[in-house]
C-alpha cells in the first residue's frame, strides 16, 4: 500500500477547479481493504469506516486551510480529531466536497491505527499535507 | 522493538513508528509514521498518528 495523489486533483489544479482555501476539504478514513489506484476519481464509501464508534461516513471538513507560497509551496490544515472513538483505521482519504466529490490524496497510515474510548487524531505533518516544489 | 499491545496503550505513554510510502509518479518512497498513545480518563486510550506529507512533485527530505 501506498500514500498518493489522484490523477483527478492533478487536473483539476491545471483546470482551476479547486481552491483548496477556499472549498470545503474533507478527510475520510477507511479500511484495510482501501488501496490507492491513482486513477480513481470520486469519493467513495466503499471500504470507508461505518458510521459507528465516532466516525460518521464523509469524515469531516478540515478547518484552517492555507497555501504557503515559497520555492516549496505547501498546503496546511488544522489537524483532524475524532472524539469519543473506538474504531481501527488504515487510511485517510482527502477529497474535494465543493468540487464534486473529486479525490485529491490517499494516505496510508503503515498498518492499523486504533483508538479506544478516546480522541483519534491525524497530525499532518510540518511540512502541510501536500506540497509543490 | 514489540508493538505496544491494548494494555499498554490503556496504562502507559506508547510510541510506535510504521513504515509506510509515499508514491510519486511511478517511484516509491519509504517514509516513517509515527504513532502516540496516551491512557485517559475514560479507561480507554487517545492516537495521535503523526503523518508525512504527500509531495506531487519529488523533493528531497
Amino acid at each position: 500500500m501506498a500514500s498518493g495523489i489522484y490523477n483527478r486533483f492533478k487536473a483539476n489544479l491545471m483546470n482551476k477547479v479547486v481552491d483548496l482555501e477556499a472549498d470545503t476539504i474533507n478527510v475520510a478514513l477507511y479500511n484495510n481493504s482501501h488501496a490507492f489506484t491513482a486513477t480513481d476519481t470520486d469519493y467513495t464509501t466503499t471500504n470507508e469506516l461505518a458510521t459507528t464508534g465516532g466516525y460518521t461516513q464523509g469524515g469531516q471538513a478540515l478547518a484552517g486551510k492555507a497555501v504557503t507560497e515559497a520555492a516549496t509551496t505547501y498546503w496546511d490544515a488544522t489537524d483532524a480529531s475524532w472524539t469519543s472513538a473506538t474504531f481501527t483505521a488504515y487510511h485517510a482519504v482527502i477529497y474535494d466536497s465543493t468540487a464534486g466529490d473529486d479525490l485529491i490524496c490517499s494516505i496510508d497510515f503503515g498498518g492499523a491505527q486504533t483508538v479506544t474510548s478516546g480522541t483519534f487524531t491525524i497530525q499532518w505533518h510540518a511540512n502541510g499535507i501536500i506540497s509543490l516544489a | 522493538m514489540p508493538k505496544p499491545t491494548e494494555n499498554d496503550k490503556k496504562t502507559k505513554v506508547t510510541k510506535d513508528v510504521t513504515k509506510g510510502k509515499i508514491r510519486i509518479g511511478n517511484i516509491e518512497q519509504e517514509v516513517d509514521i509515527e504513532t502516540v498513545t496516551t491512557p485517559n480518563n475514560d479507561g480507554g486510550y487517545d492516537t495521535v498518528v503523526k503523518l508525512p506529507f504527500c509531495p506531487i512533485s519529488a523533493v528531497k527530505r
